[in-house]
Order: structure tokens, then C-alpha cells, then sequence
């Protein structure tokens, strides 16, 4: 599944912290994900090359339209921060139909393969199918696996964050989760649930529209945990800069 | 009175996700496509060598290489099928598209020496199957360089034209270092499906390719005026130096062409 960029290039992702989007509602996490890329300056290291992820090929978004060099952007591409020992997935193009159990499946085992430390998984609900009681409080909420469990009381004490609310009404397994709009969110979870995999699920409830906002707000919370200063313009702020030729790229 | 309207998403399907599809193992190996190729072109029986590799994917394209580089005296070498049974192209196909039924991938050598080899791809490959297509068809030929011409719908892009010098763009992997006589295609402009699969894997397998992007206002070969937008290209690398039709040879072919429009086709008026 994944390929480096360089023939004889060895990467060593073990005991990195890994970040990907889920194809979602108004693309939040996509576009927090080219927030990430474009802030900390991330290089590009390798791609996922699989047959359940569609292609789709275009110019390089993070330089304004003005000045094309001409970069290749594919539908899922691998980033690497070693400072920060991050390894970002950007996906832009869906997922094949019939082949989101088998993504997960094979993101799962890379996972394993290359032992990372962590999972952090961005993505978006659809707010009009919010709770009285989410309504009420902000659009923020996290989701943890079992195998992350001992982050609640970091998450809620330290940071104050909301935990994703239980649905009640219907009986429902662990690893069972509501979330409208996640796209593949919950498969990924049940599927890392399964496999003891350590995640952690950000998400903001949005409507469609222009979706950046929501993107801001994802990676705020992210570098809040996380730490990681992402302006690569001045490294003591925490404040996010955009792309000034800030495209979507990706295929809906 | 107010309407309840539920929300709707371009990036997902909503309430899909849920759903059972798992078909995918058994779609995909039922989709793989099948190549064929001619013994005399099989070095080691699995894979072909050539010094470029032109894919033409769709009508347009199709239809500016058949005008140009293809000719009677052009073999056809090789073809891929869809592993479909039902869609099994023959060998014994016409060349020209000029029935609906005519959905076929050709492999042409324009001359004796199978150096250049041009791969016609007129069927319809679903999304999902395209990956597979790319991976069997690029594994199979081995070329030292890979041209792309493909097609993109007017309206489906977010472009400022100046005019028509503005109605063709480039897209590159990283190890094609000819150089580029027109514009990149801007973002955020993409292209998906075939020519997106088959880009992808020159990028990530470091084969130097190029893919023009002919910006088009139908996708059908309405008039013969439609695939001059690829008409630039004659004069450059790597299209410039291979064995052209004569101008009357390909006025000839454009004049004996069956336009036909398949929008018109399926409607009632006459």
C-alpha cells in the first residue's frame, strides 16, 4: 500500500504519531490536513497506492495558481515531520464503492507493519443531526478507542473538551458510534477498535458550505494536544496561516 | 409553509455509509482487465519494451491520434479487454468509433519497429476499476517515456480562458524533464478515472510521462474541428519527430469520418 517517493528510500515511521482524513462532510478533515501540510512544511515522503482509493491527478495546490512548477498531486499522499515524529496521510479522491471495509483493513495492517504510536483520525458530522444537547455546547467533540482510553482524563480535565455523547434509544455495542456525514469514520473505528489499534477520532459537526472555518477549528484542537506550533512563518504562535493560493483539491 | 430538505454532501454519500457492499474482492478481480499481445512484440513472453507509449483515452483523443499517426499500414498489436465476457472486444473490430458498439482499447504500431506504440482506449472503465487497468496495462509495457491524452468537460472546470491557446494543459510526474509548451493545469482543476490511474502510476513508479489536457465544450467528435485542440502538439516532443499522415490523408480521413453524436442519438427530436 504505501510506496516511497524515492526508489531506494527507507522510511521508518515506528513510534510516530499518524494523522489522517476521512472523506466527510464539507472535506474538514482533507482541508485541515492541506493546513497541516502547508503550516509545518511537511515532505512529502511516499503515497498510498492501493485499488479501494480512486485516482484522481492534479497541479500542485499549495503554490498560488500564479506560479505552477508543475508538482504532481495524487489521490493519497504520505507526509513526514521527524522533528515533530508525525506521519500525515492526505487523501483527496473518495474511496472506491464496495472497498471501504478493505481500505480500513489495509490502513489498519500498515499501521501494525510500521508500528506507530498513535492514530489520530480527523473528521466532520452533519450539525442538523445534532442532539438538543449538543446544540448547546461547540462544535467540537473526540472519540476514543479502547486502546486510548487513559486520554479522557488529559482531555477532559487539562483541555476541557466534550467526549462524542452516547445516542440512546437503541442498543448498541462499544464500538458501535453514530456518526452522520463521517464517511468512513465509524467503520475505522469499529475496525481499529477490533484490532487494539490506538485512536483517536477528532470531529466537528458543520454543514456544507465553505468549510475552512471548520478546518481551522479541527486543527486548533489538534494542536492543542499535540503541540505542534503549526506557522511555519513564526514558530512561537499558534495562530494558522492559509494557503494564499488555497485550492480544493479533491474529488467529489 | 416550509419544507424539510436534508442536507446533501459533495465530499460523501450520505446515509451510505452505513450500507453492506463488500463486494469489492469479487468486483475487482471480475474487472481486472486482460492484455493481449502480439508474440512478435513479447520479448519475454509477459512484457513489451518501446521507447514511448502514447494512451489516448475517449473520442477526442482517439479520434486526433487515428487522424494523424494511424493508417492502414498500422498494426494493431495488442488490445486490452475489460475481463468482462460480456464486453469482450474482437480483434476483427473497426478502428473507427462509429457505433456504440464499438468500444474497444487497441494497442497501433504506427511503423515495423514497435518503438512507438499507441494504446487507443475507447471503452468505458468504471472508477473503480480503473487502478486495475492502469496497473495491468503499465506493468505490461515497459516505455521509456508515456504521453496522456486525455479530455476534460468545460463544465466541469474552474478556469479563466484567455482564448483557445488556453484550452489545452499539462499535467507531469516528476521525472519527465522535457520541457512543456503549455500551461499546467491550474488548481484547482483535477482529472480522474483512466488518465488520472494511469498518470499516478508513471509518478509513483518514476516513469517520465505527460499528460495534455484538452479543455472541451462536448465530449463527443461533433465536427472535426473539435480535436485541433490537440493540434499543437504535432510540433512538439515527443509527437513532433514520429512518421504524420499527410494533411490530405488526414483532411481525407476527418471528411470520411461518421460523425456522430450519441446525445442526438437517444432523443426524440429530428
Amino acid at each position: 500500500m504505501f510506496v516511497p517517493c524515492a526508489k531506494e528510500n527507507d522510511v521508518i515511521f515506528e513510534g510516530y504519531s499518524l494523522i489522517l482524513p476521512a472523506i466527510s462532510i464539507g472535506n474538514v478533515g482533507q482541508l485541515a490536513i492541506d493546513l497541516l501540510i502547508y503550516n509545518l512544511d511537511l515532505k512529502q515522503v511516499g503515497y498510498l497506492y492501493d485499488s479501494s482509493i480512486l485516482p484522481l491527478v492534479g497541479n500542485d495546490p499549495f503554490t498560488s495558481p500564479k506560479i505552477q512548477q508543475g508538482n504532481l498531486v495524487t489521490s493519497a499522499e504520505v507526509y513526514k515531520c521527524d522533528e515533530k515524529k508525525l506521519v500525515v496521510v492526505q487523501l483527496r479522491a473518495p474511496l472506491a464503492k464496495g472497498c471501504r471495509q478493505i481500505f480500513c483493513d489495509r490502513i489498519v495492517r500498515w499501521i501494525k507493519e510500521c508500528r506507530i504510536k498513535q492514530t489520530v483520525l480527523l473528521t466532520s458530522c452533519i450539525a442538523s443531526e445534532r442532539l438538543d444537547s449538543q446544540i448547546q455546547s461547540g462544535p467540537f467533540r473526540y472519540l476514543l478507542s479502547p486502546e486510548t482510553q487513559h486520554l479522557n482524563e488529559i482531555f477532559q480535565k487539562n483541555f476541557n473538551w466534550r467526549c462524542l455523547e452516547e445516542r440512546n434509544g437503541e442498543e448498541r455495542s462499544e464500538s458501535d458510534v453514530f456518526l452522520p456525514g463521517g464517511g468512513v469514520s465509524k467503520r475505522f473505528y469499529k475496525t481499529c477498535c477490533r484490532e487494539n489499534i490506538p485512536l483517536v477520532t477528532l470531529l466537528v459537526f458543520c454543514a456544507e458550505g465553505d468549510n475552512i472555518p471548520d478546518a481551522m477549528i479541527l486543527l486548533y484542537f489538534v494542536n492543542i494536544w499535540l503541540q505542534m506550533k503549526v506557522n511555519k512563518h513564526d514558530a512561537a504562535s499558534d495562530k494558522l496561516q492559509m494557503n494564499k493560493g488555497e485550492n480544493r483539491l479533491s474529488s467529489f | 409553509m416550509w419544507e424539510v430538505v436534508y442536507p446533501t454532501s459533495r465530499a460523501v454519500e450520505l446515509g451510505a455509509e452505513d450500507d453492506e457492499e463488500e463486494k469489492c474482492m469479487f468486483q475487482s478481480n471480475f474487472t481486472t482487465p486482460i492484455v493481449r499481445l502480439s508474440h512478435e512484440l513479447q520479448s519475454d513472453g509477459k512484457t513489451v519494451s518501446c521507447k514511448l507509449l502514447v494512451l489516448a483515452f475517449e473520442r477526442i483523443s482517439t479520434t486526433f491520434i487515428e487522424a494523424h499517426f494511424l493508417n492502414n499500414e498500422s498494426q494493431i498489436v495488442g488490445l486490452v479487454s475489460s475481463g468482462n465476457m460480456k464486453e469482450e472486444c474482437t480483434i476483427t473490430n473497426s478502428l473507427r468509433q462509429t457505433a456504440s458498439s464499438d468500444k474497444t482499447c487497441f494497442m497501433h504500431s504506427a511503423d515495423g519497429s514497435h518503438e512507438v506504440l499507441f494504446c487507443q482506449s475507447k471503452i468505458d472503465v468504471s472508477p473503480e476499476a480503473c487502478h486495475n487497468w492502469a496497473n495491468e496495462v503499465l506493468s505490461c509495457i515497459k516505455a521509456d517515456k508515456i504521453l496522456i491524452l486525455s479530455t476534460l468537460p468545460a463544465s466541469v472546470c474552474s478556469l479563466n480562458c484567455d482564448g483557445d491557446s488556453d484550452r489545452m494543459f499539462a499535467l507531469k510526474t516528476e521525472s519527465w524533464k522535457t520541457k512543456i509548451d503549455c500551461k499546467f493545469l491550474p488548481s484547482p482543476n483535477i482529472v480522474a478515472n483512466l488518465p488520472a490511474a494511469a498518470l499516478t502510476y508513471c509518478q509513483i513508479f518514476h516513469i517520465p510521462a505527460v499528460m495534455y489536457v484538452g479543455v472541451t465544450a462536448t465530449d463527443s467528435v461533433v465536427d472535426s474541428s473539435v480535436i485541433e485542440i490537440f493540434n499543437g502538439l504535432l510540433e512538439c516532443e515527443p509527437l513532433k519527430d514520429l512518421p504524420k499522415r499527410s494533411e490530405t490523408e488526414t483532411a481525407e480521413f476527418l471528411k470520411s469520418m461518421k460523425i456522430i453524436c450519441p446525445h442526438l442519438e437517444s432523443n426524440m427530436y429530428m
